[in-house]
């Protein structure tokens, strides 16, 4: 379970490096609030449902912004 | 022809239906069941045409689950959220969960928490969690498309990445490529 859950924090950790590395941190900076807020909660944790409420905005809308802010979906 | 069936979660369809060999999928599939869930998420994307397409045509069902179904993904969720190390899931990927473990299901999806819930609960062990990268292996190790060598193999999970803005972890990638491969060379 140990070596499980080591691997998990591992695929969490590059996940979350992946989406930094790739978002267009200047469009980001651009968004008004709660957007930018919803970017940078997405870019930390992958929870696309969340961020989604966070934006006020329904998922498959925010699915589209992440393209926009170039964070790509990491599984 | 394949006579297995999934049951497709809302962030696996808005990336699967932005790719342009999306249609391979009925290949692997025989059909496709969609949680009325999934269906009011995916409503107001681009992905909404294709979706409306595959269930014009009987290959997606719409799915409607009982109370008692909504019920033990209930259960699920909470199970889920009582685990501190794991991911959260919601309803629909619950629901999606449920679904695999009583019918055999194949579930699509890209949650997180629901590839957690495959691997860390003992009772969700035995359903098949399949990301794109999953079904990608699957047509390739089958030779569904036109993909014959190395570079052409890695050129279709390329092609998937750029299409849809969806990224393979590059151990994950490098173990799929891998193992179609072997497969190539055993058939």
């Amino acid at each position: 379970m140990e070596r499980k859950l080591e691997e998990w924090r591992r695929r969490l950790e590059e996940a979350r490096r992946i989406r930094e590395e790739h978002a267009d941190w200047s469009f980001i900076q651009r968004q008004p609030q709660p957007l930018k807020a919803a970017l940078l909660y997405y870019i930390k944790t992958g929870d696309i449902r969340i961020a989604a409420r966070i934006a006020q905005q329904p998922i498959a809308r925010f699915r589209e912004l992440l393209r926009e802010a170039n964070i790509p979906t990491v599984s | 022809m394949s006579h297995s069936i999934a049951v497709a979660d809302t962030c696996f369809i808005l990336d699967w239906a932005s790719f342009s060999l999306r249609d391979l999928m009925r290949k692997v599939f025989s059909a496709v069941f969609l949680l009325e869930d999934v269906l009011a998420e995916v409503r107001s994307s681009p992905a909404v045409e294709w979706v409306a397409d595959n269930l014009a045509s009987g290959y997606f069902t719409l799915f409607t689950p009982s109370p008692d179904k909504r019920r033990e993904a209930e259960q699920l969720v909470e199970l889920v959220a009582t685990r501190p190390h794991m991911r959260r899931i919601e309803i629909p990927e619950a629901l999606c969960l449920t679904l695999g473990k009583q019918k055999g299901y194949i579930v699509l999806t890209e949650n997180t928490g629901a590839l957690m819930v495959a691997d860390m609960i003992q009772e969700y062990s035995a359903v098949k969690v399949w990301r794109a990268l999953e079904l990608l292996k699957e047509i390739a190790a089958r030779k569904l498309a036109a993909i014959q060598t190395r570079s052409q193999l890695l050129h279709l999970f390329q092609r998937y990445e750029h299409e849809t803005k969806h990224k393979f972890p590059r151990r994950d990638l490098e173990e799929a490529i891998r193992e179609v491969i072997e497969k190539w060379r055993g058939s």
